[in-house]
């Protein structure tokens, strides 16, 4: 399997936010995690991604076992994550927002001699096309829209030219036509460059849209999965996450 | 934009004139103080290297300053070592002391990292008091000469321009070099750099040796124009020195430290002349300068020498 969580666990205090999570992720998918406000998706990203440890459990990444593993270390392996809320370099250019992860994704990051501002600039601007924000390359990214600025947050994560994808949440805060606008950008890059995606996102329309597998987490737990037919037409789903609503 | 350009080229012509001419056209009194200013420009700068670029402010780097200036006047007093290779080793004391010290210190965050450094700059103030066998306690160590292409004012005046110009490139290169953009990275943003792969802690380490290599090369060249070494180099006020040097010339700039030693060096110099009370004068400027030149005097520079060439421009 190219990408499995097992037994996962994550307690905070007494709170039970990661509760004994299984799921797989096939190649090349679109994989969507669903579910209310407070299921525990971002705890899952974050123990996905090295930026918290489990408590109990493993993840295992192309075979190899990656639990416990830094985000540094987790991050060289191929799974980049862009946030929830907007985590920039606020005071650099969007351009070197792009940069320094390119830099780094190329192993730069202890070469002191080389002018950083001459190197791979077609590919940093390549990016910069690609996410739609090349006109605003001068720009501080603390200055950007949000909306541009949620942009850049997945432009950095696709600098890194990860095998696995993490998006959480890419729309949150956005207006319904910048929401449409960011989602076929994401939609154009994922098949340009062909990784697997984990995607965490509220609106219902776009999962269906885009995915080729679910997973429904409520209170820590997986409780559904399946294809899109397959969770259209799960009763419990509606009752939990639906709210009824068709 | 043209007659910025002119204008700064002019400024830049009329400094590079008066230091290449230093000691023919400055009377000897002035021509001590520009050494006293280019060496601790290349401290400043060293401290900025750290502050403006990876964003760890320290407050120990009169350690670095004082291991080599020990190191150099130990090495010139007790061995029979040519005075070329001790200005090589001395500076790589500090940076071994950067090392252990980064070690120890390149988890840490903005006020802890400060007090960290700190106190290690104190242990080693008090090391060097302690061993009055080796570093002659209170008294430090004097009456080192150096000889040659190092002897008479004139000398050491161009010597240490050479390498202050020479260290200035280095630091100016590495600054934007993938390392210096890696370093501001994790000065804007640690969490986030560590998502894209980059080794925030041995960065930050690293850094600091760059940083405590640099400031040592200031220890050393202090040895050379003041003959000697004293306790008070590794006092952490001279950290202070330091730092207030990178506040007064604006941390975001390259040029910063330069401009705020001559600032900090030429009123101290010249207000010690007519009053005792400078401690009182400069803490006035400093409180005048946070205030009304957030960013230092090159910030206050750039903001109104842009917004003045651009009024005229249009
Ligand atoms: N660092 C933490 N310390 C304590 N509790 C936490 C922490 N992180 C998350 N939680 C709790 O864990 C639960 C799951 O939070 P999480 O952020 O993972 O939810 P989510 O599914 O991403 O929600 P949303 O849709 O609002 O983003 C919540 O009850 C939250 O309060
Ligand atoms: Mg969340």
């Amino acid at each position: 399997m190219f990408f499995q969580v097992a037994n996962l666990e994550k307690s905070f205090g007494g709170l039970k936010a990661t509760d004994n999570v299984s799921l797989h992720i096939k190649q090349g998918d679109i994989c969507a995690l669903i579910g209310p406000n407070g299921a525990g998706k971002t705890t899952l990203f974050n123990l996905i991604t090295g930026a918290i440890k489990p408590d109990a459990g493993k993840v295992i990444f192309q075979g190899e076992d990656i639990t416990g593993k830094t985000a540094r270390e987790i991050t060289r392996k191929g799974i980049a994550r862009s946030f929830q809320i907007v985590n920039v370099f606020p005071m650099l250019t969007v351009y070197e927002n792009i940069m320094v992860a390119v830099l780094s994704q190329k192993r730069m990051g202890f070469n002191f001699f080389h002018p950083a501002k001459k190197i791979a600039r077609e590919e940093i601007i390549s990016h910069l096309v690609n996410i739609g924000l090349a006109t605003q390359a001068d720009m501080l990214a603390g200055q950007l829209s949000h909306g541009n600025q949620k942009r850049l947050e997945v432009g950095i994560a696709l600098a890194m030219k990860p095998t696995l994808l993490a998006l959480d949440e890419p729309t949150s805060g956005m207006s319904v036509e910048e929401k449409g606008e960011i989602l076929e950008t994401i939609k154009k890059l994922i098949k340009m460059t062909g990784c697997t995606v984990l995607l965490c996102e509220h609106d219902m329309n776009v999962i269906f849209e885009v995915s080729d597998y679910i997973w429904v987490l409520q209170n820590g737990r997986i409780v559904a999965n399946g294809t899109v037919s397959d969770i259209k037409s799960n009763e419990l789903v509606h009752r939990i996450y639906l709210g009824g609503k068709r | 934009m043209r007659g910025k350009r002119s204008f700064v080229w002019a400024v830049g012509c009329i400094i590079a004139i008066f230091l290449i001419g230093g000691p023919f056209i400055l009377p000897n009194f002035w021509t001590w103080v520009v050494i006293e200013i280019m060496v601790m420009s290349l401290a400043a700068m060293s401290v900025n290297f750290l502050l403006g670029y990876a964003g760890c402010l320290s407050f120990g780097h009169s350690a670095f300053y004082a291991a080599a200036a020990y190191a150099t006047a130990i090495m010139m007093t007790k061995t029979g070592m040519n005075q070329y290779q001790v200005l090589l080793l001395a500076p790589l004391t500090a940076a071994i002391l950067g090392a252990v010290i980064g070690l120890l210190v390149s988890r840490l965050y903005a006020f802890y990292y400060a007090i960290m450094t700190c106190a290690f700059a104190m242990i080693v103030w008090s090391i060097i008091r302690r061993l009055p066998g080796l570093t002659g306690g209170d008294t430090g160590i004097v009456g080192i000469q150096f000889t040659g292409l190092l002897n008479g004012m004139t000398n050491i005046y161009y010597f240490t321009l050479a390498v202050i110009i020479l260290c200035g490139l280095i630091l100016w290169v590495i600054g934007n070099s993938p390392l210096g953009w890696s370093l501001r990275a994790i000065r804007e943003n640690p969490d986030r750099s560590a998502f894209i792969s980059i080794d925030v802690i041995k960065q930050r380490c690293l850094a600091l040796v760059i940083s405590s290599f640099f400031c040592g090369v200031a220890g050393s060249l202090h040895v050379v124009y003041s003959f000697g070494a004293f306790p008070e180099l590794a006092f952490w006020t001279k950290s202070g020195d330091f730092v207030t040097i990178c506040i007064l010339g604006g941390i975001n700039s390259f040029l910063g430290p330069i401009v705020g030693s001559v600032a900090l060096i030429l009123l101290e110099t010249m207000i010690t002349s007519v009053t005792l009370y400078w401690p009182m004068v400069l803490g006035i400027i400093i409180c005048a300068v946070v205030f009304f030149m957030p960013e230092g005097i090159m910030g206050f520079v750039k903001k109104f020498g842009w917004e003045k060439v651009n009024e005229q421009k249009s």
